[in-house]
């Protein structure tokens, strides 16, 4: 026993630091804004030109080396205008940014962290300001204060300032409830200290992304009230005013249009890129599909002659998932057969690569996962890699699935009854009344107390066990030949549990169909199973009849994990557990070639 | 549902109230502003007194603000301080114009940012980067700008569609058509932007779920497990995001309207902003909020629809 134990060094790759080297796009951006900002700041002196000053015989000239972007209707030079207009339009954009920011952490956090009264009054607050039409309410304003854009920006940042005042608040509240405010809070610090010290902190990160965002949202605004005549006074320029000015002379000088408008872009894309880059470092990457796309191979090839030898012939498969590092096996060349009318129990501790055999008989790997070798050959034909056209002809009507968790197996929003016609239709060819009726009669079939009246509700409505009984009407729609059971019963209450596995074998007994069945449960391999499979660590490391594994289990993994069976555990004494590793046919091979390289040296 | 849609009523009808409010408090800080508009710095103060007498405008504001409130309710929204019209008629004439712009841009931009939006969540990798810098791009262009390319573009060098101006469906229907294109295109941009976005992440969550597996293994083929399946479980965010696109295009229509020079209400919202015409500002304002709270109350009746976790409490 003590050799089978070796002591695992393989290195966990070690977790990428905290801090992130910025992106080409985000310093970039960075650049810009630090160039915008600082043009308008130096503008007095940076700037080649007098912005008000006209040069009527220079007028409407595309860039020349002395006016680098050219000049406008009047003879003035359009960059040093640039300069100059970019203080209106970014103290204004600020004045916003700051409003925005400033009130809705404010509000967020009183509300967010004294909770009780107060936060309802904030929340019942921002929903009635969150329904205003902003924009018009800036008009109103504009109308009467005319020309003041600064207050108009300052209205704009108040009354957008909810949506910044919810996501501070909910992030407070997350923070009040960690365990080490609450310590702070019984040791008597003051609420502002703890507001400052640990809250903030934690939502820095949100403030800025929001903050970027909205100050992109606020440029964009500013410039269209600016061309609409709101805002810096002509001959004044702000970068809004400067489009409008080109557009009177669209026809003639179209390029007056692309210097004030490319410079909005950019910042406003600036701004976008900075809390774009903030949000993906803060939230999670995307969840991986569970849809598998189609393959590309368009037929598929004849191993065997079909209705000859074993329904199901696993050979090599392995199973691996892309990383930067190239590919990491998840399943190594698992070979196995299951028989016409068999039932073979796959069984290993989680994360045994079980699951990941079953998915890649059926075909369903998803994405980012794929086949690397070897072949599941059904009926003489080999599957893997085929598109989706021919695997059409497997998926439901020959092999069928039944997944561990009911509860999420079928889509939420359509009913149970709707979508289980839908298979019929798809897998039995049975069409309008007919394919109703089937579906009653599948749902009696599987033994549901009240059919017509499951296959109206929805999967939510549903128990465990309903939904595990919806589940086998579904597989057994287009009257398979196969029948993939992942753990059919994990998931489910243990008084039904019994149940599911009785209609199972029931079932099996009437159609005479082959059963894959996954679990980690010995007493399910003893009541249904004729051979069984053991998995660990993606490889096989033992098969043999039900019967033979009890009797006498070779590989010392079998040993122990039949050891760890919880049924056969005396009360009162601890269960039992499997401890260190064991080795799998890949660590043996390469162990003796290993052994073989040292004595050649 | 009846509850929901009543409290969402319960919602929008103080915040009709607080616009009014609103509106008429503003105007009332820099009172008399209006005779001397109309009448000029050169009218004597007697005569600016009298027309000031003659509009109403000498009353105490919450007196104007009633009568006003009052009027609404008998389909009255005062007369237009310069051409002397009433409001009501105005905003008849105008809203149809900005009802086909800010309809035909929402269905415009839902139809392009969906098909953007599950194209970049099936196929991901390069498209969805593709989609990200789209998305990126169509946000940070300002609307008016976008339109004035357009008309350099289209109207200008390629000649193929009018530059501005706006015909009546009713009038001539191809016209019609020929003068929205250019509007609704730049009008779109941020929409289409903002709805794949939207989309590619309720549809990559969509995907993820194990329902996706479990009827693909039970042969439910790829493509209506994307189209049907997988919009229906994105179809709630998504359609929000809808939702809100179009009460951002109706904000959008005041500056693109002046821009295309299209009769609208957005127009009127810009004209009178300009002309410190009030009586037109509150019509339209106070007809703008309506439909909003409008188009919010039909999305909570459709969410609800399309949930059945509420329907089956409510």
């Amino acid at each position: 026993m003590s050799t089978a134990v070796i002591s695992s060094t393989s290195a966990a790759a070690k977790a990428p630091g905290k801090l992130r080297r910025p992106s080409v796009p985000v310093i970039l951006a960075l650049t810009w804004l630090v160039i915008a900002v600082g043009g308008a700041l130096l503008a007095d002196v940076v700037a080649p030109f007098d912005p008000l000053k006209q040069e009527i015989l220079q007028a409407m000239q595309t860039p020349t080396p002395e006016h680098l972007l050219g000049t406008d209707v009047l003879g003035r030079d359009v960059l040093s205008r640039l300069m100059h207009g970019a203080g209106p339009t970014l103290s204004s954009v600020a004045v916003a940014v700051v409003a925005y920011t400033g009130i809705g952490l404010v509000l967020g956090l009183i509300a967010g962290y004294s909770g009780g009264w107060t936060d309802r009054a904030v929340v019942a607050l921002t929903s009635i300001v969150i329904a205003l039409p902003v924009i018009m309410v800036l008009f109103v304003v504009l109308s009467v204060f005319r020309g003041n854009t600064w207050l108009a920006m300052l209205v704009f940042g108040v009354l957008s300032s909810p949506i910044m005042t919810l996501l501070v608040r909910s992030s407070a509240i997350a923070v009040r409830n960690e365990l080490f405010v609450d310590a702070a809070r019984v040791s008597g610090l003051s609420p502002l200290y703890i507001v400052f010290r640990h809250v903030l902190p934690r939502s820095r990160g949100l403030i800025i992304v929001q903050g970027a965002v909205f100050g992109a949202t606020a440029l964009i605004v500013e410039s269209s009230l600016s061309y609409l005549g709101f805002g810096t006074v002509p001959p004044n320029p702000s970068w809004g005013n400067m489009i409008s000015e080109a557009s009177t002379v669209i026809t003639s000088v179209p390029w007056l249009l692309v210097p004030p408008g490319a410079v909005i872009a950019l910042t406003a894309l600036s701004l976008g890129v900075i809390g774009d880059s903030l949000r993906d470092s803060v939230s999670a990457g995307w969840s991986t599909s569970k849809l598998t796309p189609s393959g590309r191979r368009t037929e598929a090839p004849r191993v065997a002659e079909a209705g000859t030898g074993p329904l199901l012939a696993v050979r090599d498969l392995s199973v691996g998932y892309h990383s930067a590092g190239g590919i990491v096996p998840i399943v190594k060349d698992v070979s196995f057969e299951i028989g016409r009318g068999e039932t073979l129990g796959l069984v290993g501790e989680s994360g045994s690569g079980k699951t990941t055999v079953a998915f890649g008989v059926l075909g369903v790997i998803g994405e980012g996962v794929a086949v690397t070798g070897g072949s599941v050959v059904f009926d003489g034909a080999d599957l893997v890699g085929q598109s989706d056209a021919v695997l059409a002809q497997y998926r439901g009507k020959r092999i069928a699935y039944i997944a561990q968790e009911p509860m999420v197996a079928l889509g939420p929003s359509h009913r149970v009854g709707d979508q289980l016609r839908e298979a019929i239709e798809l897998n039995d060819g049975l069409t309008g009344e007919a394919a109703q009726q089937r579906v009653i009669e599948l749902l009696t079939l599987v033994e549901l107390r009240d059919p017509a009246g499951s296959a109206r509700k929805y999967l939510h409505e549903l128990s465990g066990g309903m939904a595990q009984r919806v589940s086998i009407a579904f597989a057994l729609a287009g009257r398979p030949e196969l029948l993939v059971a992942d753990e059919p019963t994990t998931a489910l209450d243990v008084t039904v549990q019994a149940g599911i596995l009785g209609l199972l074998m029931r079932l099996r007994e009437q159609t005479g169909m082959s059963v894959l069945i996954i679990t980690h449960d010995w007493g399910v391999i003893a009541d249904v199973c004729d051979r069984v499979v053991v998995m660990y660590k993606g490889e096989i490391v033992e098969q043999a009849t039900a019967e033979r594994i009890f009797a006498e289990p070779q590989h010392p993994y079998t040993q122990a994990l039949l050891t760890s069976n919880p049924h056969g555990a005396q009360p009162g004494q601890d269960l039992p557990v499997i401890t260190g590793t064991f080795t799998t046919p890949s660590m043996e091979r390469a162990a003796l070639a290993g052994a073989g390289t040292g004595a050649a040296s | 549902m009846i509850r929901l849609i009543a409290t969402r009523i319960a919602v929008s009808i103080p915040v009709l109230f607080i616009m009014t409010i609103l509106t008429f408090l503003l105007a009332s800080l820099v009172p008399g502003d209006a005779a001397t508009q109309i009448l000029g710095p050169d009218a004597t103060p007697e005569r600016v007194a009298q027309l000031n007498a003659e509009l109403g405008l000498d009353r105490p504001v919450l007196e104007q603000y009633l009568d006003w409130l009052a009027g609404i309710f008998r389909g009255d929204f005062g007369t237009s301080l310069f051409s002397g019209e009433p409001v009501s008629r105005l905003l008849e004439q105008r809203f149809w114009p900005t009802f086909w712009l800010a309809t035909f841009a929402a269905l415009v931009s839902a139809i392009i940012g969906v098909t953007f939006g599950v194209v970049a969540a099936v196929k991901g990798g390069w498209a969805a980067r593709v989609l990200d810098g789209i998305g990126m791009l169509g946000i940070s262009l300002p609307n008016f700008w976008v339109a004035l390319l357009l008309i350099v573009l289209f109207a200008g060098t390629l000649g193929w569609l009018p530059a501005v101006g706006y015909t009546a469906p009713e009038d001539d229907f191809g016209e019609f058509l020929s003068r929205m294109v250019l509007p609704v295109t730049a009008m779109s941009f941020a929409g289409v932007a903002l709805i794949a976005k939207q989309t590619r992440e309720s549809m990559a969550e969509a995907l993820s779920r194990d329902f996706m597996r479990f009827l693909q293994a039970n042969g439910f083929p790829r493509r209506r497990l994307i189209l049907k399946y997988g919009l229906r479980y994105a179809a709630i965010p998504v359609l929000a995001t809808i939702s809100a696109t179009f009460v951002n295009h109706i904000g959008g229509t005041v500056t693109l309207e002046s821009v295309f020079a299209i009769p609208g209400l957005g127009s009127m919202v810009a004209r009178g902003t300009t002309n410190h015409d009030l009586a037109n500002i509150q019509g339209a304002v106070l007809l703008f909020t309506a439909v909003i709270l409008l188009v919010n109350l039909l999305t909570d009746i459709v969410y609800t629809l399309l949930n059945p976790k509420v329907r089956a409490n409510a």
